[in-house]
Order: C-alpha cells, then structure tokens, then sequence
C-alpha cells in the first residue's frame, strides 16, 4: 500500500523515536544513580547526628549526676529508672521508654481537614497552628496528663508571692533551642516583649497578657513575672507562654511586616523542628516536622518525623485512613458507629471514646436585642421555654448517636468550677407552654402558630454555619421539634464570613456555635454586660448585673476555694437566665492505627499528640521509610 | 430559490420539522423520558408524600394531601393542564405559548393569593394516629414519604441502603438525613425540569435581545456587543457561576437566574449571524426600500426562521444547564433542605463511606435526564439541517 | 500575520479588562462583599484587638475604600505601566516600567504569581495530557464511524458516544473514586492528589529486587504484549470476539474474586458477564489502531500482574510509576466528555467531506478509498478540529474545577474553588485573569493553526 519511499520515511520515524525512546530511559538511570548516591549521603549523615546526639545525651546525664553529686555512671538505658530530676514533665515519657517493645523510628502521619494560613507563632489563630506549634516550641510549665498538676518543663521550679502578683521560675539550665543556641531568661523577656510591642500583628496574645505587668530576667536562669492585678489564672498565664528565641525573632522587631505577613516562621526548643524554619509556605498542602537533633530533654522522641497532610475532603481523608497513608483520623460520630462494624478497619486500628477537656459545648444564642429594641428573647420565660423545647437528649441520641453529653452550663462537669447539684434542663413540652401563655405567646388565629402579645406569629430563623453535616441535621431536627409548640423556625445555612459579621452587627434571632473550653475558663467575655458594645462576644446583648458582679469577684479572687463559690454562684444565674440554651459537650472520636503503642485516655485526652512524646511504633511494626 | 421560498411559511415549517423528529428513535425515547419527568414533576405530591391522599378519622373525611398543598404544587398542575387544553385547539404556536405563559402567570398569581397551606407541617403525625388506632380508613401515595419527611419518630435513622429497614419500606434506600430518596428524587426532579427551562429561557431571551442589537445596529453596538460576548464565553461559565453563587447565596430563582446570565452568549453569537445574513437578502432590501420598517422586518422574518436552529442551541442549553445546577448542588453551593439530585450525589462521597444508591440512583437521573435532550437536540439538528435530512431519507431507503 | 496578530492582541486587553471588571463588580456587590471583617476570622477576639486587626488589613488591601477605587488600584497594580505604589498605600509618580503585580492573596499571605506558578502547571499537566488522549482516540473512533456510515459500528458508536456526552464530570469521578479507589470495593487506585509522600524520596524509575527479577519481568510483559498485539491485529473476527469475551468473563471473575472470595456466587457470574461483554465488544471493533492500542493497554496489565504472580519482587515503584498511576483516574475523568464530543465532530466532518465533489472526483480518478480517505478528506476535516479546539480548553479548565475537587489535586480549579469561597479578592481576580488569558490565547491559536492548515485562509 505504502510508496518505498514512503517505507524508509516510516522506519526513519520508528528508529528516531526509539532512539530518543533510550536515550530518556539512560538520562533517567543516570539521574536515578545520582539519587541512589544522594539518599546514601543522607543516611550516612543522619547516622552520624544519631552518633552526636546519644553523646550529648550520655554528656548531659554525666553533668546532671555531676551536680547532683551522686557520682554513679547512668546509662542511657536504665535512665528512666534513676529519676535524677525527680517528678518533671518526662515521667510518662520515661516510663514509655522504658518499655520493654519500646522503639524509636518511623513517621507519624496525620491530616488536617482545612488548609493552615500560618505556622507562624503569635500570627496563626487556629488550633491546626498551635497543633504543629506544641512539637516546636516549649513554655515553662505543662499540666501533668494524670494529675492535672502543673510540672516544670524548661522550669525547673517556681515560687508565687504572699499576694498572687509576683511569680518566680528558676530555669533549667541545660535547655537549648534547635539550632544549640541556649535557652536562658533573657529569651522570656525578650518573648514579652515581643509581643508586646504594637507593631507586631499579635492582638489576641496581647490581650491575653495584658494582666501581666512586666517579665524580668533576674539572671541567665531566673524570671520574674510581675502581674498588675490579682488574677486567678496567672500561673498558666505565665507557665504557658511560648517561648520563643531571641537571636532568632529579634530582628522581625525591625521589618514587622516581614513577621506579620510571614507563614512558617517557627523556631523552639522542642523534641521536633522545621527542616528549614523559615522556608514553609501553605499551599504545600502539608507539615512536616523533623526529629531535634539537639533537642535537650532528657528523653528523645520516638518519631522520626511528624507528618501533616492537608486533606479537605472527609471521605478523601477516611479512605488515606483506610490506605493506611495516615495514621489518625477523628471520625464524626455517623461515621463512628459505622466504622466500628467494619471489621477490616477494627481489625488494624485502635478506636478511642474520650471527653476531651478542651472539647467545648455547643449552644443556641438568643439574640435579645435588635437595634435598639429588646427581641421576644429578652424575656427569660421564653428562653427557658425554648430550652424546654430543645430535647438535647433525643438531639444527642440522634445527631450524635450518644457520643456527647448535655452541657448544663458553660463549665465543664469535671471542674470544680461546676456545681453537681445543677442539672440541665429536661424535654418538656407542657412546662414550655406554660411559660410561653405566661409570656404572652397563644395561638389566637387557630393555624396552629404561636401569636405573641402584639399579634406576631412567633416565627424565626436560626442561623448556623453551612458546612458542619452534624449542626444541619441537628436544626433539621430542632425544626421539627419546634413545630410541634407552634413555632417556626427557618434555617439559614450561612458562609462562615457571612456568620461572623451577622454576629458583629447583632443581625440575627438565634445562633447555634460553640465554645472551645478548659480546666477552668473564664465567662468574662461572653456574659459579661461590658462585653454587649459593638464586636464583643457577648453577641446577644445579655445583660445581668448580678453576674456582672460575681464575674468581675471571681476574676480577681486567688484563692481557689472561694474563687469556685463564686463561679458556682454565676452557674447558678447563668442557668436559671438561659441566655444561652446549653446543648451538649462532645465525645472526641478516633481511629489511630494499631502501630502506634502506648495510647492512653488521660484526664486530659488521648495522649496520642501529647508533648513529651509517649507513643512509639514497636521495632517490627515500624515501616520502611 | 423559489423553492426557497416556498418553505418560508412557519405553518409547515414547524410541522415537517416535528414529523422529521418524531420519526427518529432517539428522539422518541428522549421524549418519552422527558415527559415521564414532567408527567412525575406535576403529580409528585400525589406520588410520593406523607400526607395521605384521603383518610377517615372520627367518621370524618379528608384530604390533607390536597390541603397541605403549596401554591408551587397548584401552579405545576395549572401549567400541566393548560398546556394539554393548548395542544388540543388549534391556533398559531406562538400565540399558544403566550397564551401558555400567560396562563401559568395569572395561576401563579391566584395560587400565591388563595392558597395557605400550613405553616407547619408534622409529617409523623399520621404515622402516629395510625398506629394509635384513630384512623379508621387511610388512603396513602404510592411512596408514603415526603422529600423533607426525616422520620423523627423512628429515632435513630440516617443513611440506609435500599430496603434495608425491616418496618419501613425505602425502594432507594435514604439519605443522611433519613429522608426517603425515592421520594426526594421524584420532588428533585422539579428543580431540574424547572431550572433547565427558566436558565434556558432568560439566556434566550438575553441571548436574543443581545444578539439581535448586535445585528441590528451593527457597527460600534456590534463591536461592543462582540467584546461582551467574547467576555462572557472567555470567563469559564462554572467558575464564574461559582463567584456568582459564592457571593449572593443561594436560592433556586437566583440560581435559575444565575445560570441564565452567564450562558447567553451562544444564542446571542447565533441571533447576531443570522441579522446579519438576513440584511443582505434581497427580499429585506426590497421591503426596506418600500418604506417598511427594519424591526418589524427582522423579527418577522428571522424569528420563524431562525427558531428551530434556535431550539437545537436551547434543548443542549437546558441539558446543561441541568447539569450546571447539579455541579453546583455537588461542590456544595447549592439548595439545602429542598431536594435536588446534584445535592444526593454529593451526599455519596460526603458521607466518607461510599454509598452506591446515592450515586447510582441521582446520579443515573442526571444522566438520563441529560441524554435525553441531547437526544432531542441532535434529533432537532437533523430534523431542521435539510442537508442531513435529505442524506438521511436517502439512507432511509 | 504579524499586523493581524498584533490587533488581536490588543484587542484581548479590553476583553480581559471586562472580565475582570464583571468579576469584580459580582464580588463588590454581595452581601457581606470583600470587607476586612470576613478577613478577621476566629471567634474570641476582644473587640478592641478585632478593630485593630481590621484597621490593618484596611490599611494593607485598601478595603475601606468605595468599590471602584478599590478596582481602579487594582487595575493600576496589575498594569505595567502606571503609578508607583508607596509602601504607605499612596500613589506616586506615573512610570512606564513598574512592573506588574498581580497583589497577595488574603488567605495565603502569599504572591498570586508564586501562588499560580505552583498551581497552574498541574492543572496544565492535566490539561496537556487529555488533549493528546483526546484528540488521537476522537479520530480514530470518528474515522472508523464515518468510514463503515450506517453499519452497526457507526450506529453503537454514535449512541454510545452521545451517552458519554452526558455523563456528568462528577458522577464519573464519584463512581471512579466509589469503586476503583475505595477500600470498599476496589482499590486499584489512589484516590487524592498527585503522589504519594513516600515517592518523593524515590528514584524516578521503578526499583526491582534483582537484576533476574527484571528480565523475567520484560520477558513477561514482551511476551504478553507480543502475543496480545498479534491476536487483535491478525486473528480473524470471531476469534478475536470470544477469546476477548473469554478473557474479560476471567477478569470479571477475578474482581468479583476480589471482593467476595473465590467461590462463585451471582456477583461473579454477573461480572463475568460484564466483563465478557465489555471485552468481547471492545475486541469485535473493526478499527485496527485503535483494538492494537487497547490491546498494548492490557497487556502491560496483564504481564505485570504475571510477573507479579511469578514472584518478580518490586522495591518499590518509582517516582515515574507512582504520578502516572495517580494520573490515571483524574485524566480519564477530564477527557471522556471532550472525547464524545470531539468524536462526533470528526465523524460529521469526515461524512461531509467524503461526500464532497473532491472525494468523488479523486474515486473517479481511481484513487483507491484509503488514499481518498488519509490524503484528501482527512486534511480537509481536520479544519472543524481545529476550531473546536480553541474551546476545548476553556472547558477542560472548567471540568478540571470539579476534577480536582473530587480527587483533592492541588491545582489552579482547587485554588478557583478555595478562592472563591473564602472570598480570597486578588486571589479570584487573578484566577479570572488568567483563565481568560489562556481562554483568549486559545482562541488565537486555533486561529493561527486553522491558517496554517488552510492555505485558502489569510488574515492579512
């Protein structure tokens, strides 16, 4: 069919292609033995900062027994057993160590479910931020996961004066930050005034240690704080500040904005480090933390390097999980309860329950007042008779399929700031009624809706945030339940950005959010009337003047016994007031894979991302990396 | 060319054309899924809903399917029976369609004014009386389940394969919310017909309007015309769909409209060309010399002309904008409570576990849906390109 | 040419000003718009620090100024020639040379052009790599269907094509990622991004255990694909329709095998059918080219699953390996639409073509069919291709949108999506800019191609 000249053009073609064909196969050998060559350095390499690290670790327990005077020679590996320092932040860690599949190696994996802005400290504002932040950067003290109680971390003690004001931490002397520079007080006073200084973008870490009045360095491993008023928190105020160096942050003093608009700026004397600590942008769509190689701390971290993948899609997310690409993942409690009858997936991975501390309570805002007029919310007979209405237990069994709990108020049941004999408000159809006719609220037109005193049908819109799956079935479900007592409410579904600023200008009926919360947390700012003018979060113009008081008394008591009365007397109004219909607090739900040993429920959380590091992967579990 | 002429009445026209159509198999069966659609649209509240159709309580009848009807539901049926009335008498198409339009218009309005079902709607309470005993005959929609009935009294209920509750009955399986897919799908089946010929129907009319200044003008309108429609077809119409929903929220009629603005260009690129062409016909010439005025002219001539390639651009129009709405629904911009197939289909993936009855079922809705007015859009196509049809007969025999 | 090219370049300045201008003018519009507020995210602000951080980004994007200064700034920014911007946000002196700058997104703090020089090559990679796919396999089945007109090829094709047509993008990518990158039923595939974290420290090539193991390897796959190319290039019709039906009932079984375990059951017997029928039809397609591609296709399946039985051991697969099997289901996902489409084109085209006086002509003259087909009409038809292919683009840009999304690909649809909905102001407008850009750049090179391939086209 073919000319033959046609023919040769043809086999000219073929051979031309194969040619290049080989051509690209060698070029690729070539580059691929450079690698081969490379990734050899590298080992030999990390070898050899393996080396130097176990010879300053034998370096540093030599200096310790020296000082102590107790002239016996610690080996590394009965070090947990010696217990120089007494009880510090590494006792777990120790004890995890010394376990008998105890091994040090392979990555963690984990996943964020929205991209990061910022690794910057001070700059990011989200709990991602602060996730990465706690492997990086350390503060002086850390609340024991067992006890509750606080342990030095860099401090190796700490004394407060007769009135509260005053707090002295001696330092621990050998602590250095990742790139060997030392840690001293300097850098704490330095960290103070850092962010204290106007130009640098920290507004809320401001705020936040605006009670504090000055951080003195008294000498190379003595540091004063000085606080302006009495102020019942101050110990964590100042115990948790993260400390950050100085020869390393200084200079952004002079090109602030070079701070404010950075992403990865993160440099402290933590068990891990950024590879390169100025280099890491975003839209990587990833973190990755590397081992310290010069971290101090008497017990090193078992990983080699903490892994963050950014994975948006949830159903993306599980099926990484399911890959094994990642070793975490928090399910939502639909998906818990499916997982568990997976029997592949409960085969290889271990599933946590757990109330976390921190995990806040969820709640309906009443808006009472719009513009300048009070809203049919400003009566608390209609509040209480809406917490009536919301039958948060059929809501939990439902929408959360019994992974929570009925929030009674904004303090956790498990602090004493909680008051046992308060119980939340029951389901109750009748009594809600009852207090709505009291208020005012009848159907007079017969077409089965509410009419309040001025004629108004009681119809009103309930905005939540779009994106959250659980909170849209649950005003699904609320809708349902207040249309039995007559009541309209509308859902609106709305942008995050959308939210915020409706809650700014106080441009809604109700609100469903939530509040992340603690050990002991603080209303001041949510209930508190001060807190009513235009961007503060007591968004829903509730005003007492009776909690008013009791806030301001609690604040500023130091003594802990009657610092807990008052906050019981506040829960007591904040109850009986329901400015706020308290829903529920959350059970944390996990998979982690069944690599990761010694994973614990501490009264303070899984300690799967607790620092020091106590989970490790046993020698015949870990992978090749 | 006399013959050309010839063919010039729209009467005939119109008539060869749907001849021509309705002989092609693939038309016929895009047609006959297209008027299920509509015929399942019309009637869902009779087909899937909980309110019984008629029910017996205290030896007193009644009907709360036709009482808890809404005034959309009224306006649906009033457009379905004019357009049957419509295509029993006889009449010019056009003044059938405005007399159509003008119909569904004033039902709209009566509907709106008249009708006030209830406010609030407890779906469980038949559930309830029937199993306490009160009722005492009840007379159910094949499908007793409406599209926003989540079932609050069986407690616990999210997503369910198909038929895998044993008390109840859900020929789809349900959705996360544990609502009835079957009957969320029939309900969704609205959004789609109703979006696919609203969006198309202002991007005509923008189109057209556009498209025929352009023409008509010609000149610096034409030129400033052109820039806007090359805008509009340079910006990627989803994203820009995307910004547009993004920013202002999200109903139907704004979405309808949305999708209506951002897909004119096409037509207006077609009514421009074919403006154009017709000025330079002599017969144009000819009666613009006679003193008649060039609108008139225009519009007169063009559109029995140009409406059937006009029809072909729109039936693939409306096939896209079913599927623009269904993307939408699908990133998660779309409608919330009120049910659409785009929305199902995302719930397959959202729900982390992959549920093949969301995906399978909408999704081969969309699809159907989709394919039929591609069908009858290349149907049309042969059916009104006399080059095709010629080749075509030729074939035939 | 140079002068024709030249006034379409400016004229696309215009075209690129309005799309920008009605972007902006839907953004400025909203509800809630752009406002420092919707930047100042997080809840427990004190209201004194929430003023402050809103002063400062009024002070760094300018957002307290009425909506067409703001755009005006804009425009001033990205142009190359125009005012000098202080540092304390005023204008300075007008200058020819500033340079552009396409501003710093709101969300990333970053430069829109890092941002979109990271971005846009993987969506270009998508891009590149389905436009190739397309256009090879659209005229292969397009030819084949317009040279057997009316025969049952052409009849299936043409339905099936018209079906594919209307598949929705993310219905394809759902059911993709359901079944062929879920744990659930297969995991054949990855099912987010563009590779995996291990790969990175990999070497490019594949990494076998032994020097044996790679032999045994090519052997196998050489042998496979020899014996496979052969049977769809040779063997007779019939043949060729049962061994493919036999060979596709044996991987239906083998998936059913997969999820429910050797012992028959109806899911093995229903894809077995399946398979049988898929193949068997696939196997009967009367294109040469196109069967001997998909056989080549299979085969490299085929002989790396044989290896992998033999207990060839495989290190690890390689950079290469692992972003081209991440490739596979987003790139799929992307062209089938264009494919059906583009398919139908060449087919119409061809048809009209082969009917042309020409055609006839040149079979009068006793060309045979072949000649007339290749060297005459073909190049003829290809003109609708290539005018098609100026649209092409924008729609592959806009399915990539929901491509990415569904497959979490870090690529500028992803960064359109993430842009818009956190109101990401320069982010969007760049995005906008830049797809026009690519849009208009399309066009214009389709334009240039079409005179290329026509010499009856001249524009000067």
């Amino acid at each position: 069919m073919n000319t033959a000249r046609g023919g040769g053009s043809r086999w000219g073609l073929w051979l031309g292609f194969g040619l290049v064909t080989v051509l690209l196969v060698l070029m690729m050998i070539q580059v691929d033995r450079q690698w081969q060559r490379m990734a050899e350095m590298t080992r030999i390499m990390q070898e050899q900062a393996e080396d130097i690290r176990r010879t300053r670790g034998l370096l540093r327990d030599l200096e310790q027994t020296l000082r102590s005077g107790d002239l016996r020679v610690a080996d590394a590996s009965v070090r947990a057993s010696t217990g120089v320092s007494g009880l510090d932040a590494f006792e777990r860690a120790r004890r995890a160590a010394a376990r008998p599949d105890y091994a040090s190696g392979d990555w963690l994996m984990l996943a964020f479910g929205t991209g990061l802005r910022t690794l910057t400290p001070l700059v990011s504002a989200d709990a991602y931020a602060s996730e990465v932040q706690a492997y990086v950067i350390e503060s002086l003290l850390t609340r024991d996961p067992d006890t509750l109680e606080w342990r030095g971390l860099v401090a190796e003690d700490w004394s407060i004066s007769e009135d509260g004001l005053t707090i002295t931490f001696r330092l621990r002397r050998d602590v250095n930050f990742s790139d060997g520079e030392r840690l001293t007080a300097r850098d704490l006073a330095f960290t103070f005034e850092f962010i204290m200084n106007e130009v640098i973008a920290a507004p809320r870490s401001r705020a936040y240690l605006s009670k504090i009045k000055s951080v003195t360095a008294l000498d190379d491993h003595t540091v004063e704080f000085v606080f302006a008023e009495p102020y019942f928190n101050s110990l964590q105020l100042a115990g948790t500040l993260d400390i950050l160096p100085e020869h390393f942050y200084r200079r952004y003093l002079d090109d602030p904005r070079a701070f404010n608009e950075s992403r990865g700026l993160l440099l402290g004397s933590g068990p891990y480090r950024l590879a390169d600590p100025e280099g890491w942008t975003p839209d990587q769509g990833r973190v990755e933390l590397v081992r310290n190689p010069r971290y101090w701390g008497p017990v090193d971290p078992s990983f080699d390097r903490i892994v963050w993948r950014v994975i948006e899609n949830d159903s993306a997310r599980l099926t990484t999980f399911r890959n094994q690409d990642i070793d975490v993942y928090g399910a939502r409690p639909r998906e818990y309860q499916r997982l568990l009858d997976d029997e592949g997936l409960r085969e290889r991975t271990l599933n946590f329950e757990y109330m976390s501390p921190t995990a806040g309570y969820s709640y309906i805002a009443w808006n009472q007042q719009r513009g300048d007029a009070p809203t049919r919310f400003a009566d608390p007979r209609v509040r209480l008779a809406m917490s009536h209405l919301t039958d948060v237990q059929r809501v939990i069994e439902e929408v959360l399929l019994g992974y929570a709990e009925p929030a009674v108020s904004p303090f956790s049941p498990r602090s004493p700031q909680h008051d046992p004999s308060l119980q939340s408000i029951e389901y109750d159809l009748e009594r809600a009624r009852e207090l709505l006719r009291e208020a005012g609220f009848e159907d007079r037109s017969g077409d089965g809706v509410l009419q309040g005193p001025d004629g108004q049908p009681f119809e009103f819109e309930m905005t939540f945030f779009q994106d959250n799956e659980d909170t849209r079935r649950m005003v699904l479900f609320l809708r349902d339940l207040y249309a039995r007592a007559g009541i309209v409410m509308r859902p609106r579904p709305t942008e995050w950005s959308v939210m915020l600023e409706n809650i700014q200008r106080k441009d809604f009926d109700a609100i469903t959010l939530g509040w992340t919360s603690g050990i002991e947390i603080d209303i001041f700012q949510m209930f508190h009337s001060s807190q009513t003018l235009e961007g503060g979060d007591n968004f829903i113009g509730y005003r007492n003047p009776e909690l008013d008081r009791l806030i301001d008394a609690a604040r500023a008591e130091v003594d802990e016994d009657k610092r807990m009365m008052l906050w019981q007397q506040a829960e007591r109004i904040l109850v009986a007031d329901q400015p706020y219909t308290f829903l529920f607090r959350r059970n944390t739900l996990a998979f982690v894979d069944e690599r990761i040993a010694n994973l614990e429920n501490t009264p303070l959380g899984l300690n799967l991302m607790s620092v020091p590091v106590e989970v490790y992967v046993p020698a015949p579990l870990q992978r090749k990396r | 060319m006399t013959e050309a002429h010839r063919v010039q009445p729209s009467r005939p026209w119109s008539r060869q054309v749907l001849a021509a159509l309705v002989r092609r198999t693939g038309a016929r069966i895009g047609l006959v899924w297209i008027s299920l659609l509509v015929l399942v649209a019309t009637f869902a509240p009779f087909i899937a809903n909980t309110h019984p159709l008629y029910m017996v309580v205290n030896g007193e009848g009644s009907s709360p399917a036709l009482a808890n009807l809404e005034p959309i539901d009224w306006i649906w049926l009033a457009g379905f029976f004019l357009a049957l009335i419509l295509a029993l008498v006889p009449g010019k198409p056009w003044v059938r369609v405005l007399a159509w339009l003008s119909g569904v218009g004033g039902a709209a309005v009566l509907a709106y004014a008249l009708v006030s079902p209830p406010i609030l709607t407890v779906f469980e309470q038949y559930r309830e009386m029937e199993a306490a005993g009160t009722i005492e005959h009840i007379v159910r929609t094949p499908i007793p389940y409406s599209a926003k009935d989540y079932l609050r009294d069986y407690g616990d209920t999210g997503i369910e394969a198909p038929l895998a509750a044993s008390e109840r009955r859900h020929w789809l399986g349900t959705e996360e919310n544990g609502a009835d897919v079957a009957a969320r799908m029939i309900h969704a089946s609205r959004i789609a017909l109703g979006i696919g010929f609203i969006a198309t129907g202002i991007a005509l009319v923008i189109g057209t309007l556009i498209g025929g200044m352009m023409g008509y003008f010609s000149g610096v309108v034409d030129i400033i015309g052109m820039r806007l429609v090359e805008i509009f077809e340079a910006i990627p119409t989803l994203f820009l769909l995307l910004t547009f929903v993004a920013f202002f929220g999200r109903s139907i009629y704004m979405m309808m409209i949305i999708i209506g603005i951002t897909s004119w260009s096409g037509y207006a690129r077609y009514v421009r060309a074919e403006f154009l062409k017709l000025r330079e016909q002599d017969f144009v010439q000819a009666a613009v010399a006679c003193g008649l005025p060039l609108p008139s002219i225009l519009f007169r001539h063009m559109l029995p002309n140009g409406l059937a390639p006009l029809l072909v651009a729109a039936s693939f129009g409306v096939a896209s904008a079913i599927l623009a709405e269904a993307t939408l629904s699908f990133l998660g911009l779309g409608l919330v409570d009120d049910p659409s197939w785009g929305q199902m289909l995302n719930q397959a993936v959202q729900s982390s576990t992959f549920n093949w009855w969301l995906a399978v079922f909408p999704g081969g809705a969309i699809f159907f849906t989709v394919f039929a007015y591609n069908l009858i859009g290349e149907a049309l196509r042969d059916a009104v390109d006399p080059h095709t049809q010629r080749t075509a007969q030729g074939a035939g025999r | 040419m140079l002068l024709y090219l030249l006034r379409r370049a400016v004229l696309m300045v215009p075209t690129l000003f309005g799309i920008t201008l009605v972007v902006f003018v839907v953004m400025a519009a909203a509800p809630g718009g752009i406002s420092s507020q919707s930047l100042v995210d997080g809840m427990n602000l004190e209201p004194e620090t929430r003023q402050a951080l809103e002063d400062y980004y009024n002070r760094l994007y300018g957002l307290d100024q009425p909506a067409p200064v703001q755009y005006v700034r804009w425009l001033n920014n990205i142009s190359p020639v125009g005012f000098e911007r202080e540092a304390d946000g005023t204008l300075g002196a007008f200058t020819l040379f500033k340079g552009s700058d396409l501003g710093v997104s709101f969300r990333y703090g970053r430069p829109v052009t890092d941002l979109l020089a990271e971005r846009l090559p993987i969506t270009l990679l998508l891009n590149l790599l389905s436009i190739p796919l397309i256009y090879a396999v659209a005229i292969a089945i397009g030819v084949q269907a317009a040279r057997a007109r009316g025969g049952r090829f052409d009849v299936a094709s043409n339905v099936f094509l018209l079906g594919l047509w209307s598949v929705p993008t993310m219905l394809a990518g759902v059911l993709f990622i359901g079944f062929f990158a879920s744990e659930q039923y297969w995991r054949w595939f990855p099912t987010a991004g563009l590779v995996r974290r291990e790969a990175v420290d990999q070497t490019f090539l594949p990494w076998l255990a032994s020097g044996t193991d790679l032999l045994v390897l090519f052997a196998l796959l050489g042998l496979s694909t020899a014996l496979l190319v052969w049977a769809a290039a040779r063997a007779p019709r019939r043949a060729r329709r049962y061994g493919g039906a036999a060979l596709g009932a044996a991987l239906g079984y083998l998936m059913a095998a997969d999820l429910q375990g050797s012992t028959p059951t109806i899911l093995h017997g229903i894809l077995g059918l399946i398979g049988a029928g898929v193949t068997g039809a696939v196997a009967g397609i009367p294109s040469k080219a196109l069967r001997i591609v998909l056989a080549g296709g299979l085969a490299i399946g085929v002989g790396v699953g044989l290896a992998r039985v033999s207990g060839v051991e495989i290190v690890h697969g390689g950079y290469l390996l692992d972003r081209a099997w991440h490739l596979v289901l987003p790139v799929i996902a992307l062209s089938y639409g264009g494919l059906a489409f583009l398919a139908k084109l060449t087919r119409s085209s061809l048809l009209e073509n082969l009917a042309a006086d020409y055609a006839r002509t040149a079979r009068a003259k006793g060309v045979d069919e072949e000649t007339v087909l290749w060297r005459h009409v073909f190049r003829n038809s290809l003109l609708p291709l290539i005018t098609v292919s100026a649209t092409l683009l924008p729609s592959l840009l806009a399915g990539s949108v929901i491509v990415e999304s569904i497959f979490s690909i870090d690529g500028m649809g992803k960064l359109a999506v993430e842009a818009v909905q956190t109101r990401d102001r320069e982010l969007v407008l760049s995005v906008t800019l830049i797809s026009g850009l690519l849009t208009l750049a399309g066009y214009l090179l389709a334009d240039i191609a079409y005179a290329i391939a026509d010499p009856r086209v001249s524009y000067d």
